[in-house]
């Protein structure tokens, strides 16, 4: 008897929601949701760094300028 | 009724690392991206008035992020070819890339992908926006935003199963964004 393991796939489930070939397509099904995972974390490692200091310099000046030229003083 | 400044301001700050990742999508040039961010950030603190509270205001920004890149784009394409968009069309995927780092495989097939189709997966997959929300987002119908992201991911699934495939040198490797097309 040839015991071959099963190339990471013991267990293969499918996750639900993930549309595709209805039944007899598990293999597909596992690439979609490894393929939204690598999305997800592709796009999440740019969302987590660090956001530089400019961006909030810009918003200082902003509300500064708002304040200069837009608030009606007595 | 609009936001209190101070609130809003929160609600911006608090959005600008999704907005770095979007601005991301449309060119490869950090720098770029940021200059594009920082646009946003102006013309979305002056128009402040025109959000409506209780809608979404991600999408709202990621509109305005949008509209920026494209009015740019336009301008840059009248003047003269743009160094950085040629960068991002044809970003490259080279051959010793394949098969080791995934999320390297990954970016450079998404890279290739349609812009449009890349946006729509983006929006949907990556930013958890409904279908409706993206639709808004680009202004075309749910239909379309449907479409794309289907093709998308068929698209993916085929780029990354062939170079998956190839780790166990099975098939051969694809070269990315080929155009060459056999007779059948």
């Amino acid at each position: 008897m040839t015991t071959q393991k099963a190339g990471g796939g013991a267990g293969v489930q499918r996750p639900a929601g993930v549309d595709g070939g209805a039944d007899g397509a598990p293999v597909d099904s596992l690439l979609q949701s490894s393929l939204g995972r690598k999305l997800r974390d592709s796009y999440q490692e740019v969302v987590n760094e660090e956001v530089p200091e400019k961006f909030l310099a810009l918003l200082d000046q902003l509300k500064k300028k708002e304040v200069g030229s837009g608030d009606d003083q007595p | 009724m609009s936001t209190p400044r101070a609130e809003f301001e929160k609600m911006l700050v608090a959005t600008i690392p999704h907005l770095r990742a979007f601005a991301r999508s449309f060119t490869n040039d950090g720098a770029r991206a940021d200059d594009l961010v920082q646009e946003t950030l102006v013309k979305a603190w002056n128009s402040m008035h025109s959000f409506t509270p209780g809608t979404n205001f991600r999408a709202w920004l990621f509109t305005i992020l949008r509209n920026a890149y494209f009015s740019q784009h336009r301008k840059l394409r009248r003047e003269v070819d743009d160094p950085h968009d040629v960068h991002t069309n044809s970003l490259a995927v080279r051959p010793e890339q394949y098969g080791h780092l995934d999320l390297i495989d990954f970016r450079a097939a998404l890279g290739n992908l349609p812009p449009d189709q890349r946006e729509a997966l983006l929006l949907v997959g990556a930013e958890g926006f409904s279908y409706e929300e993206a639709a808004e987002i680009c202004g075309c119908a749910v239909g379309t935003i449907k479409s794309r992201v289907n093709r998308a991911r068929t698209r993916l699934s085929e780029v990354l199963d062939v170079a998956g495939a190839s780790d166990y040198g099975t098939e051969p490797l694809m070269t990315g964004g080929s155009k060459a097309r056999g007779a059948s």
